[in-house]
């Protein structure tokens, strides 16, 4: 696999990797960490990595193990609330600016109280907008569990949503 | 029209049925100007899934990244030099167990054959002097080459005096 290549299909991941990464381990300077520890990775594995026909969902898995592993690491510390999650803060679109940071943490908080599984699957195909296969792939379980938990996720969400929603907007 | 079709697509996006563009057109409407006073609730909701997918500044991890592959830019050599690992240690190995065989077949011959006999004495006597001769006849040689070049050093040395 060339350089070039390896810029096209992986390093412009770096956004969904890291993303991904912050849904699960919910610190940002671990998520920045975990996403060059999977592109060095690769670029490390570049003769084998050339010939994986899925590299996205490739990516995204190995950049989930990682995140897994780095909860599950002993040195790793959880704060009781994130300090992560700036991604949505730094964007100065005009929707970002209308939304109070009330209402976002409040959907975080509850984005965060979903079992690792669900949480992941609403990432990814709500935020990172993945197709079913895809998610699938990258959880190896099978579309019907994907649809599933999209399913008991968004019920969660809803139900949490409407209950903090006399305030949140 | 519009306000029913979305309030259709919210119900199926609840039941988990919708396909990527339904969820594609709730986004849009839900972060659009218009939306129905009795929708507004999920504006928030709809709005946060779209910006929580845009881009933050990671050039740090592009920088980290550029300066790992730079440092291995070169991909062989390391290649190289971790495969021969084995390699070298298996040398070793056939090296010692050949020295060992060796050692052990001169010691075997050493304890099983009886002393030299005496023509083979003789034998190696001659050969000490023919190496012997050859040494010496090398040495005259070279002996008589360095006597040359000292004749040249001290010609040349004349001639520069004489320049003088």
């Amino acid at each position: 696999m060339t350089l070039e290549v390896y810029t096209n299909e992986f390093l412009s991941m770096k956004q969904r990797l890291y993303r991904l990464s912050l849904s699960i381990v919910r610190d940002t300077m671990v998520a920045e960490d975990v996403v060059q520890e999977v592109l060095i990775k690769i670029w490390n594995k570049r003769e084998d990595a050339g010939k994986i026909e899925n590299k996205p969902a490739w990516a995204m898995k190995m950049t989930r193990n990682l995140s897994i592993d780095k909860m599950r690491s002993k040195h790793f510390k959880t704060g009781s609330i994130p300090e992560g999650y700036d991604v949505v803060n730094k964007t100065h679109t005009p929707e970002s600016i209308t939304q109070s940071n009330d209402t976002v943490n409040t959907i975080q908080e509850i984005m965060q109280n979903l079992p690792e599984t669900q949480r992941v699957c609403i990432q990814l195909r709500d935020i990172e907008e993945m197709k079913y296969q895809e998610i699938a792939d990258i959880l190896k379980i099978s579309i019907d569990q994907v649809k599933v938990n999209i399913y008991r996720a968004r019920n969660y969400i809803k139900k949490m949503y409407l209950k903090t929603d006399s305030y949140g907007v | 029209m519009e306000y029913n079709n979305i309030k259709e697509l919210l119900k199926k996006y609840w039941a988990g049925e919708t396909d990527l563009q339904e969820e594609s057109t709730l986004k849009t409407y839900f972060t659009g100007a218009d939306v129905h006073p009795s929708l507004k609730q999920y504006r928030a909701l709809f709005t946060y899934f779209k910006t929580a997918g845009e881009d933050k500044a990671l050039d740090s991890i592009d920088a980290a990244v550029m300066d790992h592959i730079q440092d291995k830019a070169v991909p062989k050599p390391s290649k190289v030099r971790s495969l021969p690992r084995m390699l070298q240690i298996a040398a070793a190995v056939l090296i010692l167990m050949g020295a060992i065989s060796v050692f052990w077949n001169s010691n075997e011959s050493n304890g099983n054959k009886p002393p030299l006999a005496s023509n083979e004495s003789e034998e190696a006597l001659k050969a000490y002097q023919e190496v012997k001769l050859a040494l010496a006849m090398v040495s005259n040689k070279l002996d008589s080459g360095k006597k040359q070049a000292l004749k040249g050093l001290s010609k040349t040395k004349t001639i520069s005096i004489l320049k003088k």
